[in-house]
């Protein structure tokens, strides 16, 4: 009992201070990668007559998801540029290395990075052998 | 099979989660502030928030920042998706109900 305690506190103590920062970028990705929306109405009043109003219409997304959900930009933005291309390509995390992958290439084939292969991809590789066999 | 990230620690991943649940709920934050000197009343403030992911957004129509093109590829992807239990990946219910494309879950287990 005693000494599985010890152990708990070890591991707690052990767990590098590394992973903060990790836990941070992971939820700055997240957020950005999700696009987070904040509408806020504010009134202010003295004595009954209102004396400040505020509404708050907001988007913050990374360029990415931005371009993805048709985000206006700031003008001058030259968006025929290849990174607003390759932005405009719907992409998903490989579950198995993370790397961002153009969804039609990671679910119908595999992740050129780690060569993960999704359960479709495997299916439609599987059903021509049946048929041979 | 259980798809694990080895770089994610339970903490980072417990973070990522609650605010994933914020996110994708929508979170609504409703506040009244009064500033009272003895009986006379200084100053009322009211603020209504909202904090929500787009999908949320769009999902319960909130008003977003003008100028927004709401035919970009984005917006057409909200619609008739769920998570698949397993992967959590965002997948078409119609497609989920014959097998997660991602990691091959199947309803029931089936």
């Amino acid at each position: 009992m005693v000494q599985e305690t010890v152990n708990a506190i070890q591991e707690a103590d052990t767990e590098p201070e590394r992973n903060l920062d990790e836990g941070l970028a992971a939820v700055v990705d997240r957020v950005l990668d999700k696009g987070l929306v904040i509408n806020a109405d504010i009134r202010v009043s003295v004595k009954d007559v209102e004396l400040l109003g505020i509404t708050i219409r907001a988007a913050l997304a990374s360029f990415e998801t931005a371009a993805q959900y048709g985000l206006q930009f700031p003008s001058g933005t030259n968006m025929q540029t290849a990174a607003w291309k390759d932005a405009m390509v719907g992409k998903e995390e490989c579950p198995q290395c993370g790397k961002r992958v153009p969804e039609e290439q990671l679910l119908n084939e595999s992740c050129p990075w780690c060569g993960w292969v999704s359960a479709k991809a495997k299916a439609a590789k599987e059903v021509p052998l049946q048929k041979c066999t | 099979m259980t798809i694990k990230s080895p770089t994610m620690s339970r903490s980072h991943k417990g973070l990522k989660q609650v605010l994933d649940r914020a996110l994708d709920k929508g979170t609504v934050a409703d506040a009244r502030l009064r500033v009272k000197i003895g009986k006379l009343e200084l100053v009322r403030l009211r603020a209504i928030t909202i904090l929500s992911s787009f999908e949320t957004a769009a999902r319960h129509s909130l008003t977003l920042p003008a100028g927004i093109n709401y035919n970009a590829k984005g917006w057409k992807k909200i619609t008739g998706m769920d998570s698949c239990p397993q992967c959590s990946k965002k997948v078409l219910v119609q497609e989920l109900k014959e097998g997660c494309p991602w990691c091959g879950f199947r309803l029931g287990g089936v």
